[in-house]
């Protein structure tokens, strides 16, 4: 730990150190006085900006202050409330690498705890509500950073540890959080991703069909039913395309180099788009009837995020379930 | 003994090169609650396929009171399997997208006629009314098994066709199923057929029947 010098680095507390022995009771004169705080302030407004707005929450900058929100806004707060720049010279504080490394570690603490809340609540860790919860955080946070600052007489956490140093205390909690931050990012590693979206299709029984086959006249229709699930943090535009290929029709040429896997001479019967909001299922009931220019034809449904293919495949499908029907003679 | 609610007729079928139905017959009356065995390949779901409209068979007739429906366009068979079966698989056959209630009401949606008041019945007497708003993914074996009797259950079918609707279960939850389908078919009064390879569910039948040549007969 060093001894705090005023104005020996920037990034830490210097652009206060000067006024930091005058008490001041105006919160905004305080802030004016804290641009690291405003900082992490603006950084967690931004991130909130590109990740709720329309216009912009598709843009790269969202990926940049997401980053900065995550990894950086929220614990740096945590850590300015927690170890406030110091009141008088002499007074242990942090310096910038401290300061600056603590931050990483807390933000990434926040973050899992925050996304481990919105979990159990049930609101789902998508990134609206991550972002308002770590913007909640560095709000708070930084409030009370703020306060003790106005008032720089106010003790710092002290934790009563007799004969350990705080540079002691402070190198163990950054290994806490550093292992905890490591900790976080395995699980987020090691965990499956979730599927962005799954595709399923039902008859009139009700039982769902996979693989399955059906015989029927040529001419004929059956009722079935295809039902989307969004599993993404967003609403998405689904697009659904039920094509009927034929069995027997020559492969198409780029078959054996990634094409559909199926025949050719496919018929487009059905089109069916809608916007899903996150985790609703959708359900379109319709009827297929099948051309038979073969005693066989493979109803292909295929899900796409976004315009599908001029010549829609399963091999370019997002998703895919498929049926045989069999003909017989009516 | 009722009048059948299905009934196959000398019903061939043959896969392949093989007659896997040669010349069958079998009614099911209304208040049947009986057993078709048989050994792996015997032609067991082939059975389950034709007497629930699900595959026409290559000759003879599949009645549905009294009706044959075998070679009725599909459109009609499906209004018929919709109206007077339910089907229990092995597999369960639930759409993991749907909460076991969706599911269940899937068949009623194809009818038409939405009775929630008789799924809540179903769910109650099942004993699944806590999982209505779970999907299948989050079920274990026994409870998914039970969501699929419940959307069997939701059109107030004749009769319940079940192909090794224990297939997927352990000894225990076996018992509960079977019991299960027990009560249904008490409680509902509705014609239970189940098919398995399984002799451990025999004893639970009074009727069994043996499939073996591609033909059936009563144990």
């Amino acid at each position: 730990m060093t001894r705090k010098r005023e104005n020996d680095n920037a990034f830490d507390d210097a652009p206060i150190a000067a006024d930091v022995n005058r008490p001041n009771r105006s919160p905004l004169a305080a802030l004016r006085r804290s641009p690291d705080i405003a900082t992490a302030l603006a950084v967690a407004i931004a991130a909130d900006a590109f990740a709720l707005a329309p216009v912009v929450r598709d843009t790269s900058p969202r990926v940049v202050f997401g980053f900065l929100l995550v990894l950086w806004a929220p614990g740096y707060a945590v850590i300015a409330a927690l170890f406030p720049p110091a009141a008088e010279e002499g007074d242990a504080s942090l310096d910038g690498f401290e300061r600056a490394a603590l931050s990483i570690a807390a933000s990434a603490l926040v973050a899992g705890a925050s996304g481990v809340a919105l979990s159990v609540l049930s609101v789902g860790v998508r990134p609206a509500p991550l972002a308002l919860a770590l913007t909640a955080v560095t709000v708070g946070a930084s409030a009370v950073a703020l306060a003790r600052r106005m008032r720089p007489g106010t003790p710092r956490v002290e934790v009563p540890t007799p004969g350990v140093s705080v540079d002691d205390r402070l190198t163990v909690a950054f290994v806490a959080l550093a292992v905890a931050a490591v900790a976080v990012a395995g699980f987020a590693v090691a965990s499956p991703p979730e599927p962005y979206a799954t595709l399923s299709i039902a008859s009139a029984d009700g039982s769902a069909l996979t693989d399955d086959a059906r015989t029927i006249a040529p001419g004929e229709s059956v009722d079935l039913a295809v039902a989307v699930r969004n599993r993404e943090r967003e609403a998405v535009t689904y697009t659904v395309v039920v094509v009927a290929r034929p069995a027997g029709a020559a492969d198409p040429p780029d078959a054996s180099a990634g094409g559909s896997g199926g025949t050719a001479d496919p018929t487009e019967l059905h089109r069916f788009s809608r916007i899903v909001a996150p985790g609703e299922t959708w359900r379109r009931p319709h009827s297929a009837s099948p051309p038979f220019p073969d005693d066989r034809t493979r109803v292909e449904y295929l899900l796409y995020r976004d315009a599908p293919p001029d010549a829609p495949t399963i091999a370019n499908a997002d998703e895919s379930v498929h049926v045989w029907f069999t003909a017989t003679d009516a | 003994m009722s009048d059948p609610v299905v009934a196959a007729r000398d019903v061939t079928l043959t896969r392949g090169d093989r007659a896997v139905l040669d010349g069958l017959s079998f009614e099911v009356p209304a208040d049947a609650r009986l057993l078709v065995r048989g050994e792996s390949g015997a032609g067991k779901s082939s059975l389950f396929e034709v007497l629930g409209l699900l595959a026409t068979p290559d000759g003879g007739r599949v009645e549905v009171h009294g009706e044959d429906a075998a070679r009725l366009p599909e459109r009609e068979r499906a209004a018929l399997r919709r109206d007077h079966f339910g089907f229990v698989f092995q597999d369960f056959r639930l759409i993991d997208d749907l909460s076991a209630y969706e599911n269940a009401r899937v068949p009623q949606e194809h009818a038409g006629e939405t009775d929630e008041a008789w799924l809540d019945t179903l769910f109650e007497r099942l004993g699944i009314e806590p999982l209505a708003d779970r999907r299948p993914p989050t079920l274990s074996g026994g409870e998914r098994q039970r969501v699929a009797i419940a959307r069997a259950l939701a059109n107030r079918p004749s009769v319940i066709l079940a192909d090794e609707p224990t297939g997927q279960l352990d000894p225990s939850t076996t018992d509960d199923v079977l019991a299960t389908l027990a009560s249904v078919h008490e409680e509902f009064t509705r014609a239970l057929v189940v098919v398995s390879h399984d002799p451990r569910i025999a004893g639970r039948f009074d009727d069994v029947h043996v499939l073996s040549d591609g033909r059936i007969r009563p144990e």
